[in-house]
């Protein structure tokens, strides 16, 4: 866990206070009763009700919003090292990668890992939270003896970024999108998906480091193409 | 259900109860994946099953309840029989008075 993980009570106040308060009360009504032993009378019974139920379920629910708005941190993310390098360069001031210009934006700041990951439509949010469950499986079955730098060359996004999370915000039936020629040119590719808005020379990579083992896959590839031909030319 | 049972398993429910409440404490405090995920998860099934066992508790209550009488209503019925058993003797005793002033006025 890095050390910058931020403390839920400090995000979410009333949530976690709520959380807190719930907890205690039904922690102090079963403490009671495991000291007390009363008589199992209606009191008793609607006193315990409160402590076996109400209390640890309104507990319960507070703390799954709690944790759910938790998982959507940037601290979150970066709390697996793996993806240190990634919140490092959202948080660069310096950086002018597309995920820095993006966390730099207030309507992303803090959360701007999930707002561009989420999967667009109805479940996205669902979607995106089993994927979640994907990367913690992933993190501590292989990743998690990886050092930064076999992160970098092996771990890569499952699938090309979507296009559509880019269109919840620039809309290509924006008046300033078309002006661009690129984006006329291309409107058919972009909007299928063909062609990605995060695709270097477009707007991408999106991270500086996203597309480095395919580039060193394709250098190594090329060089294996280039020591045949050299020494051919040298026979 | 004897009544040890019913406390022993009302005792479960809340030491059940009283560690999924830890477990969802730690993992707002603690907000690691892992924890969040595991603790999340393994405290509200404690939870549930705390909370299932003093359902059960309960059910079982109201249904001996209905089958046997509480201590009150077993006061009460023993009040209402000796009552009864007053009344009884009372109006055989009349009846023999009656019976008597009838074979008087005979």
């Amino acid at each position: 866990m890095s050390s910058d993980t931020p403390n839920i009570v400090n995000h979410f106040g009333w949530l976690a206070t709520a959380t807190i308060g719930f907890a205690v009360l039904a922690g102090a009504i079963l403490v009671w009763y495991l000291i007390q032993r009363p008589k199992l009378g209606p009191g008793v019974r609607m006193v315990l009700l409160f402590g076996f139920g109400i209390m640890p379920v309104a507990s319960a629910f507070t703390a799954n919003i709690a944790g759910y708005e938790q998982t959507k941190r940037r601290g979150f993310c970066g709390s697996c090292h793996v993806m240190t390098p990634y919140t490092n360069d959202s948080e660069n001031p310096n950086s002018k990668s597309l995920a820095a210009s993006h966390a730099r934006n207030p309507f992303f700041g803090g959360e701007n890992c999930y707002v561009c990951h989420e999967n667009y439509g109805m479940f996205g949010t669902v979607v995106t939270k089993l994927a979640g469950m994907r990367h913690v499986w992933l993190y501590y079955t292989e990743w998690r003896n990886y050092s930064i730098k076999e992160t970098l060359e092996k771990i890569e996004i499952v699938e090309p970024f979507p296009n559509g999370n880019c269109m919840q915000c620039h809309s290509t039936d924006a008046a300033d999108w078309s002006q661009v020629g690129e984006h006329v040119a291309a409107l058919k590719e972009i909007r299928s998906g063909q062609v990605s808005c995060a695709s270097e020379g477009c707007h991408g990579p999106a991270h500086p480091f996203s597309k480095l083992a395919k580039k060193r896959a394709a250098e190594a590839a090329a060089a294996a193409n280039k020591r045949p031909a050299e020494k051919a030319g040298g026979e | 259900m004897k009544a040890r049972t019913i406390s022993r398993l009302l005792t479960v429910a809340a030491v059940l109860a009283l560690m999924a409440l830890a477990m969802m404490l730690w993992s707002l405090f603690d907000p690691r994946p892992i924890v969040l995920v595991a603790f999340m998860s393994v405290g509200q099934g404690l939870g549930t099953l705390s909370l299932l066992l003093y359902g059960s508790v309960l059910l079982f209550d109201l249904w001996t309840a209905r089958a046997l009488p509480t201590d009150e209503a077993q006061a009460e019925a023993e009040l209402e029989a000796k009552g009864a058993s007053a009344s009884e003797g009372a109006s055989a005793s009349e009846g023999v008075g009656a019976g008597e002033n009838k074979e008087v006025s005979k």
